[in-house]
Parts: C-alpha cells; sequence; structure tokens
C-alpha cells in the first residue's frame, strides 16, 4: 500500500501542517457562522449549529481536497460554495440591508451546488449537457431571481437560508411605490417552473451518469448522487410546495432539510473521493503487483480489466503503419471510440513514441493520477516485455553465432589438416622415397644420382613454397609484421581484378579486429571474383580517421548474380568473424551499380599501436 | 598381358611382380612409380587415383600386388580392399597411410589385407621385405 499511496498523494505539503491548516479553516468558518446566526429569533443555538455545519464542513473538505488533490479545481470550487454558503448567513440577521444579501447569496449559491454535482470529482464539465444545465441554471437565476432585488418588496418565505418566517425584514433594495406585476404575474410562477424543471434535468442527467458509470465510476459517484439527487428533488418539491402554500408544515420542514443537506452534501463529496482514492490506490498496487510477471500482450489487457474491474478494459497498439491504425492484443484491428461513445483512449508513450494504448471508461479520466500511474506502470511493463523479447533475440544470435564460430573454426582446422596432408607431407613422403632410390643410385651411378638430386631440390622448392601459401592462408605474416593496411595491399597486389586500395589513416589495431578485417575483405575479394560477373576494377577502403571507429568496404563494378544476395552463407561468416570483435557488416548489391560490402568494428579505446601479443587470430 | 604365375614347386623361374598403386594423390603415384621401377622383380602394370576406378583396374588387369592407399575420398582404402577381397581376387593388398599411428591388425585383416606399411617408410628394401612376408604368409594359407 505504500508505493501506490505514493504515487496518489500529492508530496509537498506534509499532514500536520495540513492538519493546522485544516482546522483552523473550521474553527474561523464556525465562529464567523455561529456569531451571527446565534442572534436568530427561535432557537439560536439550534440555528447557530446549523449554520455554522452549512459553512464550516464544505470549507473545510473544500481546503481538504485543495490541499491533497491532484486535481485542485474541485477543492476550490467547494470552497468557494463554502463562501457563498457563509454570505447566506446574513440571511438570519433583522438588518435589511444584510437580510437582502443573504437572501441574494442563497440564489448565487445554487448554480454552483448544480456545477459542483455535475463536475465531480474532476471539477469540469465533461459534456455539452452539463454545461448547458449549468448555463440554463445561471440564466434562471440571473434572469427570474436576481431581479427581485429590484421590484420584490419582500423575499418568499420559507427559505432554506433564513430561520425567519414571518415579519422578516424587507428588501433593503427596493425603492418602488409597489410591486410590478411582471414579479406575481412573470418571474415568480416562471421561477418556480423553471427551477422545477431544471432540478428534474439534473437529476435525470445525474442518474443516466450514475447508470452509465463503470462500477469504478460507481464507487466514488455513489454517495454524491444519492445526496445530489435527493437535494436537487427536494429544492424542486420546496420550491413548488413554497408557491402553492407557504404557510405548510411540509415546506418549512423541507426548507430546514435544504439547510441541512450542504453539510451532508461536502461530506458525499468526501466519502467519494476517499472511496475513489482507497480504490486508485488498490489498482495500482494490484497493477504493479503483476506489471513485472506480464508476459505478453494479452495478459496486460488481462490485468488491466482485473486491477481496474473494468472488463471491457483494453490495452491497443500501434499497427506500426504511418496512418494511425490500431490493433489489440491479438493483431486483430481495432477503431478507436468516438469522442461521444462514453470510453476515451490514454496513449502509453516511452521515449517520444507510442508503444501502446489504454481504451478506457471515460469515468476513469476523472483521476488522472490512476490514469497516468496505470499507463506509466503498462509502460513499464511493455518496455519489460520489449527488453525480455530482445534480450532472447540477442541471446539466441550470439548463442548461434557462437555455434557458426566453432564449427567454423573447426571447418578451417580441418581444412588445414587436409591441405597439409594433402599437400607437404606427401611432397615430403615422395621427397623421402626418392631420397632413398638417390642413395641406392650413388652406389651404382653417381651421374644419375646428381641429376636426380637437382630434380629433388625443385621438388623441395615447391614443398616450402606450399608451405609458404598454407601459412599464409592460415595468418599473413605481414598481418603481424606491417598491420591491415600493408598486409591488404600485399594481397591485393596479386588479385585477377585490378584493386585500387584507399586507406585514410589506418593504424594498428588488436590483432582480432585486424585478423578479422583482412578475412572479411578476403573473401569480400573472392567472391567478387566468383559472383560479379564483368568486374573491371575494385575499390578497397579502409578508414581509420575514426579513432572509435574502423570503416572498410570492397565495391565492385561488375553485375552481381543472383548467388550475392547479401544473405549466402559467406555473408553471415564474415558477421560471426566481426560480431566477435563488434562489428557488423552490410552488403548492399544494384544490378547496374556493382556491389558493395561495408563493415564497420569498433575500436574504441582499444587502438593499439602494436597487435597485443598471444592474441589468437583464429580464435576471431 | 604380363601375368606372373607363380608356383612353389619351380622357384627358379621366378616373373617380376606386378603391381597396381592406388592414390588419390598424383606426387605420391609418382613417387612410388620411380620406387618399383628401381625395385629389382617388381613391375608397375597400372595406377588408379580412387578406390572405384582401383577396383575396375583390379579385376581388369590381376595383379600381384596392390599398394592401396587407405585415406581418399569417395570409397576409402579399407573398403577399397574389402571389395577386392569380396571379388575374389587373387591379389595380395598392402594398405599405405600417412598416419602416425599404426593401422590396427584388426582392421587390416578384416578388410582382407596382408599388411600395412607407413607411406614415409616406403623404400626398395621395405617393398621387398614386405613382399617376402606377405607372399610367405599367403603361401602358407594356401597350403592350409
Amino acid at each position: 500500500m505504500e508505493s501506490s499511496a505514493q504515487l496518489v498523494r500529492r508530496p509537498g505539503v506534509r499532514d500536520d501542517r495540513q492538519s493546522v491548516v485544516l482546522v483552523a479553516c473550521g474553527v474561523v468558518a464556525v465562529v464567523a457562522t455561529a456569531v451571527p446566526a446565534a442572534i436568530a429569533a427561535e432557537r439560536p443555538l439550534a440555528v447557530a449549529a446549523a449554520r455554522a455545519a452549512m459553512v464550516a464542513v464544505p470549507v473545510t473538505v473544500g481546503v481538504w481536497i485543495w490541499l491533497t488533490r491532484p486535481e485542485r479545481r474541485f477543492g476550490l470550487l467547494l470552497l468557494t460554495a463554502g463562501c457563498g454558503w457563509l454570505l447566506t448567513t446574513l440571511a438570519e440577521s433583522t438588518d435589511p440591508t444584510a437580510y437582502t444579501v443573504g437572501r441574494a447569496a442563497g440564489w448565487c449559491v445554487e448554480p454552483l451546488l448544480i456545477y459542483l454535482f455535475l463536475a465531480f470529482p474532476s471539477g469540469r464539465l465533461r459534456t455539452q449537457a452539463d454545461r448547458v444545465l449549468v448555463a440554463a441554471m445561471v440564466a434562471t437565476v440571473g434572469l427570474l431571481f436576481l431581479p427581485r432585488l429590484l421590484i420584490a418588496s419582500s423575499f418568499d418565505v420559507p427559505s432554506p437560508y433564513t430561520s425567519c418566517v414571518r415579519d422578516c425584514p424587507p428588501n433593503a433594495l427596493f425603492a418602488l411605490a409597489e410591486e410590478p406585476a411582471l414579479l406575481d404575474g412573470v418571474l415568480r410562477p416562471a421561477g418556480v417552473a423553471a427551477v422545477f424543471v431544471l432540478m428534474l434535468a439534473v437529476s435525470a442527467r445525474l442518474t443516466t451518469r450514475y447508470l452509465r458509470a463503470t462500477s469504478l465510476g460507481r464507487r466514488a459517484l455513489t454517495p454524491v448522487l444519492a445526496v445530489a439527487v435527493a437535494r436537487v428533488s427536494l429544492l424542486g418539491v420546496a420550491v413548488v410546495g413554497r408557491a402553492v402554500d407557504p404557510t405548510a408544515d411540509v415546506v418549512a420542514v423541507a426548507a430546514w432539510l435544504l439547510a441541512l443537506a450542504v453539510p451532508v452534501i461536502a461530506l458525499a463529496f468526501l466519502a467519494g473521493l476517499l472511496r475513489w482514492r482507497l480504490y486508485a490506490g488498490r489498482a495500482l498496487e494490484r497493477l504493479a503487483g503483476c506489471a513485472r510477471t506480464l508476459t505478453d500482450a494479452p495478459t496486460l489487457s488481462r490485468a488491466f480489466a482485473d486491477a481496474l474491474e473494468d472488463p471491457s478494459i483494453e490495452v491497443i497498439f500501434p499497427s506500426g503503419g504511418s496512418d494511425r491504425r490500431w490493433v489489440d492484443a491479438h493483431g486483430a484491428p481495432v477503431t478507436v471510440p468516438a469522442a461521444d461513445s462514453g470510453r476515451c483512449l490514454s496513449e502509453v508513450r516511452e521515449r517520444g513514441r507510442t508503444i501502446a494504448a489504454i481504451v478506457h471508461d471515460r469515468a476513469l479520466c476523472a483521476d488522472q493520477t490512476l490514469l497516468r500511474g496505470g499507463v506509466a506502470l503498462a509502460a513499464m511493463a511493455l518496455e519489460n516485455q520489449r527488453l525480455v523479447a530482445a534480450t532472447d533475440v540477442a541471446l539466441r544470435e550470439v548463442s548461434d553465432s557462437r555455434a557458426r564460430i566453432a564449427a567454423s573454426a573447426e571447418r578451417e582446422r580441418r581444412r588445414i589438416e587436409r591441405d597439409l596432408h594433402d599437400g607437404a607431407q606427401q611432397r615430403l613422403v615422395a621427397l623421402r622415397i626418392e631420397l632413398g632410390l638417390a642413395q641406392r643410385l650413388a652406389r651404382e651411378d653417381p651421374q644419375a644420382c646428381a641429376a636426380r638430386l637437382a630434380a629433388l631440390e625443385l621438388a623441395v622448392d615447391e614443398t616450402l613454397e606450399e608451405l609458404r601459401a598454407l601459412a599464409h592462408g592460415v595468418y599473413p605474416a605481414l598481418l603481424v609484421e606491417g598491420g591491415l593496411e600493408a598486409a591488404l595491399r600485399a594481397q591485393t597486389a596479386r588479385f585477377a581484378i585490378p584493386v585500387e586500395l584507399r586507406a585514410d589513416a589506418v593504424g594498428r589495431y588488436p590483432a582480432a579486429v585486424e585478423c578479422a578485417v583482412y578475412f572479411c575483405v578476403v573473401e569480400a575479394l573472392q567472391n567478387v571474383l566468383k559472383h560479379a560477373t564483368g568486374a573491371r576494377r575494385v575499390v578497397v577502403s579502409l578508414a581509420g580517421a575514426d579513432a572509435a571507429t574502423l570503416r572498410f568496404s570492397v565495391r565492385d563494378d561488375g553485375h552481381a548474380g543472383r548467388a550475392a544476395s547479401g544473405d549466402g552463407v559467406g555473408l553471415r561468416n564474415m558477421r560471426d568473424r566481426l560480431a566477435a570483435v563488434g562489428g557488423d557488416v552490410r552488403f548492399r548489391s544494384d544490378p547496374f551499380a556493382g556491389s558493395e560490402l561495408s563493415g564497420s568494428v569498433h575500436v574504441g579505446e582499444d587502438r593499439a599501436e602494436r597487435p597485443q601479443q598471444g592474441d589468437d587470430p583464429l580464435a576471431a | 598381358m604380363d601375368r606372373h604365375q607363380s608356383s612353389p614347386s619351380q622357384p627358379a623361374v621366378r616373373s617380376p611382380v606386378t603391381v597396381v598403386t592406388v592414390d588419390d594423390q598424383e606426387i605420391f603415384r609418382r613417387a612410388a612409380r620411380s620406387l618399383i621401377e628401381a625395385a629389382p622383380g617388381f613391375v608397375q602394370i597400372g595406377e588408379a587415383a580412387s578406390g572405384a576406378e582401383a577396383l575396375a583396374l583390379v579385376a581388369e588387369l590381376q595383379p600381384d600386388l596392390v599398394l592401396l592407399d587407405m585415406r581418399m575420398p569417395g570409397v576409402d582404402g579399407l573398403e577399397t580392399a574389402r571389395r577386392i577381397a569380396l571379388a575374389e581376387s587373387p591379389a595380395i593388398v598392402v594398405l599405405i597411410s600417412l598416419a602416425d599411428e599404426p593401422l590396427q591388425p584388426t582392421a587390416m585383416a578384416s578388410a582382407g589385407a596382408a599388411a600395412y606399411l607407413r607411406k614415409q617408410d616406403l623404400s626398395v628394401t621395405t617393398l621387398d621385405a614386405t613382399w617376402a612376408r606377405v607372399r610367405a604368409a599367403d603361401q602358407a594359407r594356401s597350403a592350409r
């Protein structure tokens, strides 16, 4: 729980400081409210307690949300409403001006309350319908209620904001001789009707929202929506009831219930947020728990659905094309949810690249922390999965390459043994036999013997040349003594096609590197002879100007046949040879512009003036 | 054909031993040719560069002695010796090779070869001695 709690809580505001601020807010609100309210005519203590609760609870909850939530907007709105309710306390006053301000504040705070209901828990109105409802409520108050400040001699009672029911103070702003007919003819009935209809609409909207919410959304919404629907229904009934019979007991009771609903609403907000927070923490904890062990995309999708208790949640992936299409965990195409479908898509990005997206209920958008946490965990799981897969591939590649290198070394040893057996050894055996014959001849015919020995001299020379060529094939002596450039210059000078060797700032490198590059170039030259028909010229380039990398290429102007497709055994051998010293090789072939084999080896700090002694060139 | 028909009852009449050399290496065949030419009492009547060629040549020429290289591509020396024996050829097979280790007598016997000689030990003297030895053994076996 510790780790997920840290994810949810915004760090910075310490608990003890929070408590101090909260208690201070509560005390100030209670004092500021209760003192003026205590002057009420009847049951002043009860009235003072009720008014104090109406202000202190929303203010304290608002400040708490503002202090602790990442989205402070809702907390700020609730705090503002609390200040509005503080102003309504003035309606307990017997002073006409204070009374008038208090009653006007009562009207003004209603649209804010509707806003809070509809915007819970993010503090933002998410749909057009919500915005229309709030605007209609603002218009109703602005057009049908606030004008009464000028044309009504008194305010309607009973009201949730005053305990006064008879002989209440007059409207301090009323300056006319008598109330115009507009008031009773239009404003009062229209106001009642508008409030009633709006309250019905808000109730319907909240109910719809509740019904459409996932189990996830309902956790937070249940307490708030229950209280909200009760409150707006009660307001609708109370307004109509007051218009019919202001003296009815039921209207007075409704007025008090509306007043007491205010602290209950604030507590419902608190309960909803706490339930949401607890839930989000648990969901993240569950997700984090399985993020490390997720092995594939379907499992990730299921883990999200389980953790957020929303079976419809889905993790989808970009198809890889340029057209921003998506596929599901099994590779089937997915259509992105429309804006008004109640579902949204949150992209998972890793190093600036979209690697996946989560399609989830719109309710989840309300908690950006949970969403961001989930997305981060998804990114982590996917990255982990990618790394595991990449490591597997790399390991397999290394193991394959190692096996190929071992097999290649084995083949090479067999070839050397065969060359020795079929060449030098046979020659030496023949020499031995011939020497024996010459020895016999020496006794019988010394002249013939001398001729025979002269012939044997030639045979010895041939044997020596064969051994020299073989040794050169195993490891050219010039490579050890003169380095890559000298060895390749000697090699290319003997080549059947004219070779231009361009060497730029080529120094000495570790023996394994020089050996690998040398044999790659030699093999590439052999390939030119074998595969590039009509090649008239070959350019071999060596570039060592970049201290960290040795580059080389073999380019010809022939027509590469099909054999030179770039995936043959020869190229794989070269690749393995270079990979063993941290290099790579590429092959490019153009039917009209010849072929090019190019490669590079990272030499880094290992660049040596002299090859290291004891390096086994065959090991590469 | 210069077929040699020796008989124990007529030791004085001794026609040269006919030899076929089998080796995939031209260099060695050339040396062997010189050796047999220089060895009194031996005459080379044919050369083969592979096991298959050797089988045909032995069947055709019916030599007294086959100098057979063990290591050849395709049908190797041991297999060639086995097939010569199967063909009930009277030719005596002497296996030769460059090997460091001498051939196991059992392997040699199972292939139907009479002797084994290292190539590097070949000389007029060893050829003579080996022939005398295998010839005697062959006659002893025939007598039984």
